[in-house]
């Protein structure tokens, strides 16, 4: 593939194992993912919590959710697959809503998860959903899929992110500096292969916070 | 090279490759082991941020801070992105690894950014901006003028087919507004008073919107080009930007304006040189207002003039007008589209207008100076304005520009085969690709025209009152003075939205602002604000 000549130069990465041998520290990397798990990409600018808690649906099973199909159940009575898309409809929300609306919602937990609580979701082949309050204002919601411990003893996760993506990062950077110092991971929201309910479901939590 | 990349941090490249033998090994050991090529790492662009609460008018990227460096990565597989953060007391060190078609989109971006600007005479930045609390993201080229080409759609979060951005400023300023007032909303659960619905009349909308001082900072210039303005490097009409350009228009014929007939030019090099760029001159020009008190009648005395001298004044490739107190037939019996623009202006103003030559220095210059873009169609209405409008060179078969003044759906121009005429304004043909701003009050016009719900504002015939009816689309042409126009677009639009407007958009700097917007309440007549030189109705 070409780049654009101002981007030229490119430089050869070293071979994996002239870096491996270049690295400080040794041993054997371990990992863990979640195979088959990707967030969509958001159909609209504030849908993060409906790309988050469709994909999350779709990856517990075969399911009918689409974004805007838990968009239009979560602001009824707006359709916000017809008349109403790109509109009223495209405003930020709560996760733990939606995935309670798809049937996935387990807890909220008003904080970042341990690196070991990640691996633990991960484990258990459970996603697990954050939200990410950025510096300066605003949020938005993410899922990781994944963790990695590298040769050297450094972690990272795996972020599913409906704006950006894949992401791998370091996980200290996840917890306090997505994209910038200060982008703090403030909830995490854990998922659950089938919820049982009664009565239609959880009830909201009113603590809950919002995010696109 | 127009674009260049500044050098970045010394281990960059080490950083980037060891988070690759971490995180993508079975890439590059695949690659490896098949005697492929090992994966190769672009040179780094500096890495930018704005934050939400730093994004209050267009002028917010001074307050970019630098947060990084970004890196392509190719070869083995598609491409990614490796960034490597920066801290102000620290080594850098690496901050993400980003796969799939946000990496993508950034590699044509900066493609398209190779294609329009890579053998440009100015020169540029590379640079990458950031604002996730706006789903924002974009190339950017940081130079004369910024540049941008958006990696993340936020608009709807679709993403559009890469070509330049022209509105990412405003779109960033207004998404950042509304942001705000959804958040606000949304945590305070307070109702706003300012959103209970419309009370008063239009003018109080407008008032409202107007009465603020939030910040003492000069607007700079807008980004957007209005609906239906021709995008820069994309004509309406052509093909997208990045492929290639459309087809040569005919030389000589009315399609190619400035192109001069025979007899017309007599170093074509270099009179089309002083016809695009004009002649030389020193000194900065002094601020101006963003809307002229332009004297057409001393406009159109002069245009008559021209065309009934003895000899009558022709077109000149390059030909310009000596002094402010040339006469027509005598002093000068040539003169190209910009010096007659340019003398037309500087005798309609008082003081003078230091107007610069040449169309391309023109259309700069009206730009910087913040006049409101406008649209060809619109430049069709008897609205009470005088418009300017350029035709770039890149965009004529003779590579000439060409400028012209409209008023009253009519041209004041010199082209050639002609010289100095006024004709139609029709926006179509070469008229229909061209950049029109607004640039004065038609100071002749006793208000009042031929276009329905149209009102044209001028001296004692400015109507009072004006009706807005519901699910009914308008266009205003405000004028602001003092504070007031250090108003914010997206602030503006905030507050017509608050009122009832729907689909509010608001374009321009400083004192001159175009809002559109749908009216959602009841059908409402109100008084007119002085702020309002011209509303119309226009189609939805």
């Amino acid at each position: 593939m070409a780049l654009a000549g101002f981007l030229n130069p490119l430089q050869e990465l070293a071979p994996p194992m002239q870096m491996a041998e270049a690295a400080d520290g040794g041993g054997a990397s371990s990992s863990g993912s979640l195979q088959g798990f990707a967030v969509s990409q958001q159909q609209e600018s504030e849908w993060c919590w409906a790309a988050v808690s469709s994909s999350v649906a779709n990856f517990y099973g075969p399911t009918q959710w689409t974004q805007c199909g838990v968009a239009s159940a979560e602001l009824a009575p707006l359709n916000c697959c017809g008349s109403d898309a790109g509109g009223a409809c495209n405003q930020p929300w709560y996760l733990d809503r939606a995935l309670t609306r798809v049937g996935h919602f387990d807890h909220i937990s008003a904080s970042s998860a341990p690196f070991a609580g990640v691996q633990a979701e991960i484990g258990g082949r459970r996603p697990l959903g954050c939200r990410i309050a950025w510096a300066g204002g605003g949020a938005h919601f993410v899922a990781l899929g994944g963790w990695l411990i590298a040769a050297d003893g450094s972690l990272y996760v795996n972020v599913c992110d409906p704006l950006y993506g894949p992401v791998s990062k370091k996980y200290d950077d996840f917890v306090s500096a997505y994209i910038t110092a200060g982008d703090d991971w403030t909830h995490s929201y854990f998922t659950i292969g089938t919820m049982l309910v009664a009565g239609g479901g959880a009830a909201p939590n009113p603590n809950s916070p919002i995010s696109a | 090279m127009a674009i260049k990349t500044p050098p970045g941090p010394a281990l960059g490249t080490q950083i980037v490759g060891r988070a690759v033998n971490d995180l993508m090994p079975d890439r590059a050991a695949a690659a490896v082991a098949a005697g492929g090529a090992a994966p190769q790492v672009s040179q780094p662009m500096p890495r930018y941020l704005v934050k939400l609460n730093d994004l209050t008018d267009v002028n917010f990227l001074v307050k970019a801070v630098q947060i990084g460096w970004r890196y392509l990565i190719v070869g083995a597989g598609p491409a990614a992105i490796a960034d490597v953060k920066q801290v102000p007391s620290g080594a850098p060190s690496f901050d993400s690894l980003i796969h799939g078609d946000f990496a993508d989109r950034l590699a044509q971006a900066a493609d398209l950014a190779a294609q329009q600007y890579g053998s440009h005479p100015d020169e540029f930045e590379a640079r990458i901006l950031e604002i996730p609390s706006i789903q924002m993201s974009a190339l950017w080229l940081h130079g004369p003028r910024d540049v941008f080409f958006s990696t993340l759609g936020g608009q709807s979060g679709k993403q559009p087919s890469m070509l330049e951005d022209t509105s990412f400023v405003l779109r960033a300023v207004q998404a950042a507004a509304a942001k705000r007032k959804t958040t606000t909303q949304k945590v305070d659960k307070m109702p706003n008073p300012e959103e209970t619905g419309l009370q008063g009349a239009i003018s109080e909308l407008i008032k409202a919107a107007l009465n603020l001082n939030e910040t003492a900072r000069q607007l700079g210039q807008g980004q957007v080009q209005g609906q239906g303005q021709p995008k820069r490097d994309a004509p309406s009409g052509g093909p997208a930007a990045g492929q290639p350009g459309p087809a040569p228009l005919p030389a000589g014929s009315d399609s190619d304006p400035a192109a001069p007939l025979a007899g017309e030019a007599y170093d074509l090099s270099a009179g089309r040189d002083l016809a695009n760029y004009g002649e030389p001159t020193g000194g900065a020009a002094a601020a101006v207002p963003a809307l002229l008190t332009l004297d057409m009648a001393q406009v159109r005395a002069f245009l008559h003039a021209c065309m009934t001298s003895t000899p009558r004044v022709t077109y000149g490739l390059g030909k310009k007008i000596p002094s402010l107190s040339s006469v027509p037939g005598r002093d000068f019996t040539q003169v190209d589209c910009s010096g007659f623009v340019r003398q037309a202006l500087r005798l309609g103003t008082n003081p003078t207008l230091a107007f610069p030559d040449g169309s391309v220095v023109q259309h700069d210059w009206i730009d910087k100076q913040g006049f409101a873009k406008s649209t060809p169609a619109a430049a069709k209405q008897s609205d009470g304005l005088v418009r300017i409008a350029f035709l770039r060179p890149q965009d004529t078969s003779s590579h000439i520009g060409h400028v012209v003044l409209i008023a009253g759906a009519r041209t004041l121009e010199s082209h050639g085969g002609t010289g100095p005429d006024s004709r139609d304004w029709t926006a179509t043909s070469w008229q229909a690709s061209t950049f029109v701003y607004v640039l004065a009050h038609d100071t002749s016009v006793a208000g009042g025209d031929a276009m329905p719900r149209t009102l044209a504002l001028a001296g004692a015939a400015r109507p009072t009152t004006f009706t807005v009816q519901h699910g009914h689309r308008y266009r205003a042409t405000l004028v602001l003075s003092g504070l007031e126009q250090f108003a914010s677009n997206g602030l503006i639009a905030g507050r017509l939205q608050g009122y009832g407007f729907s689909n509010v958009i608001v374009t321009g700097s400083g004192g001159t602002r175009v809002a559109e917007g749908t009216w959602n309440g009841p059908d409402t007549t109100g008084q007119l604000d002085s702020h309002i030189v011209s509303i119309v109705e226009i189609p939805v």
